[in-house]
């Protein structure tokens, strides 16, 4: 009617395109977040028709990694997630490696410098929380055995993209220029720089969470006690969401960590309180909200030209992503003395990629470390490795189960 | 860490402020949406420390109205509307030049032309539908008579306030420089150019009521229906939403109406569907943050100078918010044959002003035809008003029930 609309027209249609791409991929089969997908790629600015904010957006988005984040958090205990840290920290390292090098020997294969190889490398080797979460709950596996794996492997996977987002910058200089052969970072005088970069951002997340867990856990406890003594519904709603939102972003502001990773420790805390159930409950309409406007902010930054333009470089990319780190994270896990079940599920859990590699390709471009074409085949591989990645988890299921009625026969 | 985070920054700290107003004004007794207020006073621009985003925390407000419009709809059936119709229309129309014509004798002492007179006058005829609900939700008495009366009464005056609003650009021209008491528009010559806004405004809100009653009915019916057959919480959860914000949208972008009214007829609609319990529930948690984001962005246009500059002003305008209004909405509808009780809740219900004012007000500055301070006045104006709706509805409770107590003896 008047004022700025950008953000109610960007919620209202993308809600909508959303739930016409959910309900028909519902109808056909596929998980919604597929349909989520091609809703933004209709709502985004290389289709025609209504073009969605793209400032607002990916806020819109990060709201729903947030409470996504928080929603996870809630479900673990922090028992839980000690008892996989033996599998998940060496195995998200190992892989992380892994995937840097297959990346890398493509990569030289299309004459890339160190630089740009490096980035697109480290995109394609961290997965997508949210997708991750959505699979494995529409599997119900999230609470199993492998589920837990996976949620901890992505935790540090988040750690380590965090610290490479703070690092970048210090590296630019390093690598701009050089050729990827020229590989020889070690004799390098900002050596000492680098670490110091390391050290203080794992000093900003042990600080976090000793803060979390000795000041917040009963901060938090404290709030959620006085707030449902007062028995209004509308306050208690908003302290969740202010738990959610409001750490996630102290965690960013304050501690210079993810949105995502405070949202996650925040909701590992309340996961502890007596209030877990009832705040689950308020939270999930939000959730769901802002999860499919998450998706279709991700469907937004395609470009379909680049399948008409580059066909074999975005196979290349997708097969990094679900064959390459497949068979990798399959091994790896094997490697830890993993069942051949687990490590399947785990695997295929993890055969995608998403919003932190957006952040990290958005990051490199800024820095001219990532030429554009780098950014659209990530967002390209993004894309139909998750569109895969439910099908990928499916088989992986459907496997592990003749696995274990043969085995119990 | 990156990015815009403008979006994300307001939600989180405009929430958390509003969890602490909420909080402490809950304890000491007060409705929490006082605390909301001081919360959104907190962060705006006129108070140190933080201050939030101006031209997101609108809509943010806007989706509050939305949600909580959509949520009213659902509340009632057209034959409760249709039934209270007899008072409504009447009183509505009869209370709004009462009011314009209070404030006209007020701001001709303060010797104001018409054309800023008739702005103020309007915006403070015009009572806010979010305070309105919360207040009458809290009393427990949105389902009774008076509340069904107070809700249908601010249905017409949401339609005069749209008309108004479209039709104030054409009546800007005759209206620039005009003194008081010089009040003859039956000779002007614009009138006829005015009836015909007019009847556009009105064949579009007829043509976007009959679309929803003949198609959208049976389209949202089906809707749901498909929706909910698909046994997927999240797409249910977010037809709901694109439901309520999506014909809101809707409504103001092809009808030129306001979101609110669009949203409280989807919310009719939806109410008629059968599946409006669980609709309710899903809608609950994203309208109570999003309310308190309303009355968050409502603080922030509160500049406290106004009380210290203008005293004596800001009292009269509160006093023909809250004292005019009352007395002239009790008189109205006890002339229309209602009783003194009824008459008593919704005259205290309607004894404020809120969004819809500012709207007026904004437009009002827009064209020139009000005066920066107007504005101020109108914004003190509704944040005292609101705060003291509280009371003024909790002493008519209690006048009410200790009336009504010999009647029943």
């Amino acid at each position: 009617m008047h004022h700025e609309i950008g953000l109610i027209s960007t919620i209202a249609v993308g809600l909508a395109y959303a739930l016409i791409g959910g309900y028909i991929a519902k109808r056909a089969g596929l998980p919604p977040l597929v349909g989520y997908l091609l809703a933004g790629i209709a709502v985004g600015p290389f289709t025609p028709g209504f073009v969605a904010d793209a400032k607002l957006a990916p806020q819109l988005a990060e709201i729903g990694v947030i409470l996504l984040m928080f929603g996870v958090g809630m479900h673990f205990s922090l028992r839980d997630l000690l008892a996989v840290r033996d599998v998940a920290v060496p195995g998200a390292l190992l892989q992380i490696a892994l995937a840097l090098a297959l990346t890398w020997s493509v990569t030289h294969l299309w004459g890339w410098n160190l630089g740009p190889s490096l980035v697109l490398g480290l995109a394609l080797s961290v997965a997508s929380t949210v997708v991750l979460l959505r699979a494995l709950e529409a599997q119900d596996m999230l609470e199993s055995a492998s589920g837990r794996i996976a949620v901890g492997w992505l935790i540090v996977e988040d750690l380590v993209t965090v610290l490479i987002l703070v690092l970048l910058p210090a590296l630019a200089g390093l690598l701009s220029g050089q050729s990827a052969t020229d590989h020889s970072t070690i004799h390098n005088p900002s050596g000492g720089q680098l670490l110091l970069t390391l050290g203080i951002v794992l000093g900003k997340f042990v600080a976090f969470v000793l803060f979390m867990f000795l000041v917040g856990a009963r901060l938090l406890r404290w709030l959620l006690e006085r707030v449902a003594a007062t028995n209004s519904r509308e306050l208690f709603t908003l302290a969740v969401v202010v738990a959610a939102i409001g750490i996630g972003f102290g965690a960013a502001e304050l501690f210079g960590l993810s949105f995502a990773l405070g949202a996650f420790v925040a909701g590992v805390v309340v996961g502890e309180s007596d209030h877990s159930h009832r705040a689950a409950t308020e939270l999930q309409p939000l959730q769901d909200a802002f999860a499919a406007l998450f998706f279709v902010a991700m469907g937004m930054l395609f470009d379909p030209a680049i399948l008409v333009r580059e066909p074999l470089r975005v196979l290349v990319v997708v097969a990094i992503i679900v064959l390459g780190k497949f068979v990798a994270t399959f091994l790896i896990v094997r490697l830890l003395r993993h069942p051949t079940g687990t490590a399947l599920i785990i695997a295929a859990s993890l055969a995608q990629i998403g919003e932190f590699s957006f952040i990290l390709a958005e990051i490199g471009v800024t820095l001219r470390m990532l030429p554009a074409e780098g950014q659209s085949l990530i967002v390209a591989g993004a894309l139909l490795s998750i569109a895969l990645n439910s099908f990928l988890l499916y088989a992986a299921k459907a496997i592990q189960s003749r696995m274990a009625s043969s085995v119990s026969a």
